[in-house]
């Protein structure tokens, strides 16, 4: 409440300042909730995923706490939001979710993270390469192969027949990224994805990388850039083959389009919660941590939005139908490796220009 | 008002007077935060002064490479934007009244969808499947579809679309105030149409092509969505870069330095515009041209042009003689505006800028969850979605208020700068145009990033205040090129005449120069609304967490894909927005007509 209280009290008074109607005009009750209900603001996906959120731990944590969770639209890639807010000490919220681990690693390297609390009974339950002192998944996303079935006489396998048009003609698209074209690529050429690291410890597997790419370039129609474009991809026909977040694929599948989705060789990133360095919330925050990592809760959310569980416990929650197509169901996530993020991080800068030097040739 | 202060003999403090509230407002709110930020790109993470994010922008061949496209792309938009938009506005300021109204509504359709939206819509006009590709196999024309998208050609249309109203508006409040009896005489003594277009009508409109080229330069400059959505991976702007750097890699001391160098290399620019194409040179037409035939320079200029205008005069004038003879028509008389070309000109170009939103209207009454062609079945449920939900009705009342509060901030510091810059003279004139400018052409990020910064000391963040405030220093540019457009065609010999005839300062600006600069000013006004209406990133930054803009509730809408209740939002907003528009032309043609009758 402290900042909200404080920037109200300096807006008035530059109002009054200022002596402008018009501007005094344009100020609606920027606090809804005037009274002494306790809130906790949190910065989420938004749209469809704050649905879920709101479902599974939004309105329960309210239910049973009192505590009025909102939920705020914030940017894409949280980094440098975070960091913003940290060094300025401008809580705009006061805890964030969706976060990708590879992100949270980078911001808790950078200090710009507050500890949580994962001594609880569930936390213990999460595996470990999925929270940190600061980190703690809430969700799996899978980056996978999908693909228009109705357009082929057979199903596709593996990242190994993007590149065979002769079996499998069909426009294709690649996601605009340096890491996961260089992954689908190496997929592709037959190692196995808990090996990517290890191959491109040296040049020879970059060059391999790129040779791999190379070979297909000319037949990838879109390079996208932003995933929301790919559930239209798969919707409209715009392309037949499209790796992409499982979440998208099985929001068209859903819909009824014959989407095939192929976990085998793809890479999984989890999701989850942080709390930005100093937060005035930080208290409640990890109280409603705590609260988001019941499996029963999880279920609820992963039967809402595809995403992976990531308490082992959560799966019985679920119905055997929709378990299935979740990333963290045990034959799913046996085809994947989880994301290297800490061989990524250092890596990234290096690799996104070596990518972009390409893809301009 | 500011701008009623009545002008001083003493020229010197009279324009910056005028001038100095917009250099004072946009040093607090833009200069000093983004030099702050800016400053981070000589200074690595122990403090000590470095130029290694230089050296890195200099070795590096991409970001080299991408700003050497930027530019291309940004001209090649630039040059079919103004060509296109020309025809349209010499057809809204010269062509018939009746269609003017309807034609000023469909040309500002672009503004009122969203960015993401329109990219999205052009998807569906040009995708495999889409309106184009299933229109022509079905008419039999193509076997397989086209590859429209993911090209030149794709970005190309998605930024034209974008930039066009721009352009054609800020011509248009240049065009409103060429005197139509000149072509008249013109043709008395003999000059055919043709020649009366290029020798008469363009000259004078000159000005408004040039704030319109550099306006429609710049603002390319900055766009990113459309390249990124609808481009190959060649089409990639510097915009992409700055982003990725501060996003993913969290590196704000190279992002700084790219941001540094394109900022350098877009001042250039526009200084060359400025000497070139004489945008912001001082005074009406009367007082220009006056200076124009001193100084040998000028007058090699000045003779060049006359030969190029006749030069094209008469070619025209051969080309629809040679269309007469082939029609069998007869020629035309001068006097009556826009001829047929223009017409069919106007009206493809008007076609094209209404198109996406003529496609999204269909499908935003689709039953599934997609913007798909042809859209499947029949529903009002997304229409339900939006009138039905607190949260959508308050985002946009909530983005309303802000934009028109940020209209009245931009109109009251722009329209004095603007009239500064054209009616005096003051030191250091050459360059304020420049550094107005420079909130259009610092990237959205950038500006974001450093406007959270400052606005987190002086407790604006998460106020509505500091968004007003963020929204202004990105309206004013806006406010001051149109109004540069509208003043350089004014000639203030009429503001002088009132007076000699006894008129005081005031009465003279109520009743000569208000009247005469209107569209303009109502032009300005619009701009600066609409580039708050669908602002985003400073949005996300500065505006509370509690409640929400209509761009950022869009934005999160669109997590997981673009469906069709952006579609029925957009739908809503254009009718609510033409019904406005009309309702205002109504007025205006109304106080026209009254003014002519006073004369």
């Amino acid at each position: 409440m402290d900042f909200f209280r404080k920037t109200q009290f300096s807006r008035r008074s530059i109002i009054k300042s200022a002596g402008a109607a018009a501007v005094g005009l344009s100020m609606p009750a920027v606090l809804r909730t005037a009274h002494a209900e306790e809130i906790l603001t949190i910065g989420d996906g938004g749209g469809d995923y704050t649905t879920a959120w709101t479902k599974a731990y939004y309105e329960p944590f309210f239910k049973e706490t009192g505590v009025r969770v909102i939920p705020v639209e914030r940017q894409d890639s949280p980094i440098a939001e975070v960091r913003a807010v940290v060094e300025t000490k401008a809580y705009k919220w006061d805890m964030c979710a969706t976060i990708g681990q590879d992100a949270a690693d980078t911001l808790a390297a950078e200090g710009f993270l507050d500890p949580l609390d994962l001594s609880g009974p569930d936390a213990a339950q999460i595996p470990d390469a999925m929270k940190s002192e600061h980190y703690v998944a809430t969700e799996l996303l899978a980056f996978m192969l999908a693909y228009r079935k109705d357009k082929f006489s057979e199903p596709l396998t593996s990242y190994a027949d993007v590149w065979n048009l002769e079996k499998f003609p069909g426009r294709r698209g690649l996601r605009k990224m340096a890491r996961d074209a260089i992954m689908v690529a190496l997929v592709a050429d037959g190692v196995a994805p808990g090996e990517i690291s290890t191959v491109l410890a040296d040049e020879t597997g970059w060059a391999r990388a790129f040779a791999k790419l190379d070979a297909v370039k000319s037949d990838i129609a879109v390079w996208w850039s932003s995933a929301s474009q790919t559930t239209n991809f798969l919707r409209t026909g715009e392309l037949d083959i499209c790796p992409t977040f499982n979440t998208r694929a099985q929001f068209v599948a859903d819909s009824g389009t014959p989407v095939g989705i192929v976990f085998k060789g793809g890479y999984y990133n989890p999701f989850g919660v942080i709390i930005p360095k100093g937060s005035p919330k930080a208290d409640l925050a990890r109280k409603f941590v705590a609260f988001c990592l019941n499996p029963e809760r999880q279920a609820v959310a992963c039967q809402e939005f595809a995403f992976g569980t990531t308490h082992p416990g959560a799966l019985q929650f679920i119905p055997a139908e929709r378990a299935k197509i979740l990333p963290s169901y045990p034959e799913n996530l046996a085809e994947m490796a989880q994301l290297d993020y800490r061989f990524w991080g250092p890596r990234q800068e290096e690799a996104n220009t070596r990518f972009n030097e390409w893809l301009l040739q | 008002m500011t701008i009623a202060v009545p002008v001083r003999r003493n020229r010197l403090s009279g324009g910056v007077v005028l001038i100095a509230p917009a250099i004072v407002f946009l040093a607090i709110f833009f200069a000093y935060p983004v030099l702050s930020m800016l400053s981070i790109s000589i200074v690595d993470r122990a403090g000590n002064f470095t130029l290694q994010f230089y050296e890195s922008v200099y070795a590096s061949r991409v970001i080299g490479q991408v700003l050497v496209n930027t530019f291309q792309i940004a001209a090649s938009a630039t040059l079919l934007t103004v060509v296109c938009a020309y025809p349209v506005a010499y057809y809204l300021a010269a062509g018939p009244q009746t269609l003017r109204s309807l034609l000023l509504v469909i040309v500002l359709v672009p503004f009122w969808t969203s960015v993401l939206v329109r990219a999205f819509a052009w998807m569906l006009i040009l995708g495999r499947n889409g309106v184009v590709n299933s229109g022509l196999q079905w008419a039999g024309v193509i076997a397989a579809p086209l590859d429209l998208l993911y090209s030149f050609f794709s970005t190309m249309v998605g930024m034209v679309h974008a930039l066009m109203p721009i352009a054609i508006l800020t011509m248009v409040s240049a065009m409103q105030n060429i005197d139509r009896n000149l072509d008249s005489a013109a043709s008395t003594l003999g000059a055919r149409r043709g020649n009366v277009f290029w020798r008469i009508y363009f000259p004078l409109s000159f000005p408004g092509v040039a704030s319109g080229t550099m306006i429609t330069f710049i603002a390319s400059l900055g766009i990113f969505v459309q390249p990124a959505l609808l481009g190959g991976p060649r089409e990639m702007m510097v915009g992409q870069l700055i982003i990725e750097q501060i996003d993913q890699m969290n590196n704000w001391g190279l992002a700084a330095a790219i941001a540094v160098s394109m900022l350098l290399v877009s001042v250039v620019v526009i200084v060359l515009f400025e000497r070139i194409l004489g945008i912001g040179r001082f005074d009406g037409i009367g007082q220009s041209r006056a200076t124009a035939g001193t100084g040998r320079r000028s007058t090699l200029r000045a003779s060049t042009g006359r030969a190029i205008s006749a030069g094209l005069g008469w070619a025209t004038d051969v080309l629809l003689g040679a269309g007469r003879f082939l029609f069998r028509r007869k020629a035309a008389d001068p006097r009556s505006g826009p001829g047929t070309s223009t017409k069919i000109a106007t009206f493809a170009i008007v076609f094209f800028l209404v198109a996406p939103a003529l496609f999204l209207i269909p499908a935003s009454f689709t039953a599934t969850r997609f913007l798909e062609w042809p859209p499947q079945g029949f529903s009002l449920q997304w229409y339900e979605a939006y009138l039905s939900s607190p949260v959508w009705q308050q985002a946009t009342i909530r983005s309303i208020v802000i934009g028109f509060t940020t209209a009245c901030i931009s109109v009251l510091f722009g329209v004095p700068a603007a009239f500064a810059l054209t009616r005096f003279q003051f030191r250091l004139k050459g360059m304020a145009l420049p550094y107005i400018m420079l909130p259009i052409i610092a990237p959205n990020i950038i500006v974001a990033l450093s406007m959270f910064y400052f606005f987190a000391d002086i407790g604006l963040v998460g106020t509505s205040l500091g968004l007003i405030i963020g929204h202004s220093v990105l309206a004013i540019p806006y406010v001051v090129v149109t109004m540069l457009a509208t003043l350089q065609n004014y000639d203030q010999r009429l503001d002088e005449a009132a007076w000699t005839l006894g008129a005081r300062r005031l009465s003279a600006f109520r009743l000569v120069t208000l009247p005469l600069i209107k569209v303009g000013f109502i032009t300005s006004f619009v701009f600066a609304f609409v580039r708050s209406f669908d602002e985003l990133t400073v949005a996300l930054f500065i505006s509370s967490g509690l409640s929400t803009t209509l761009p950022k509730q869009m934005w999160s809408e669109a997590y997981l894909n673009v469906g069709p209740t952006l579609a029925a939002v957009s739908t809503i907003l254009i009718i609510f927005v033409a019904l406005i528009i009309v309702a205002i032309e109504a007025i205006r043609n109304y106080g026209m007509s009254s003014l002519k009758t006073k004369r």
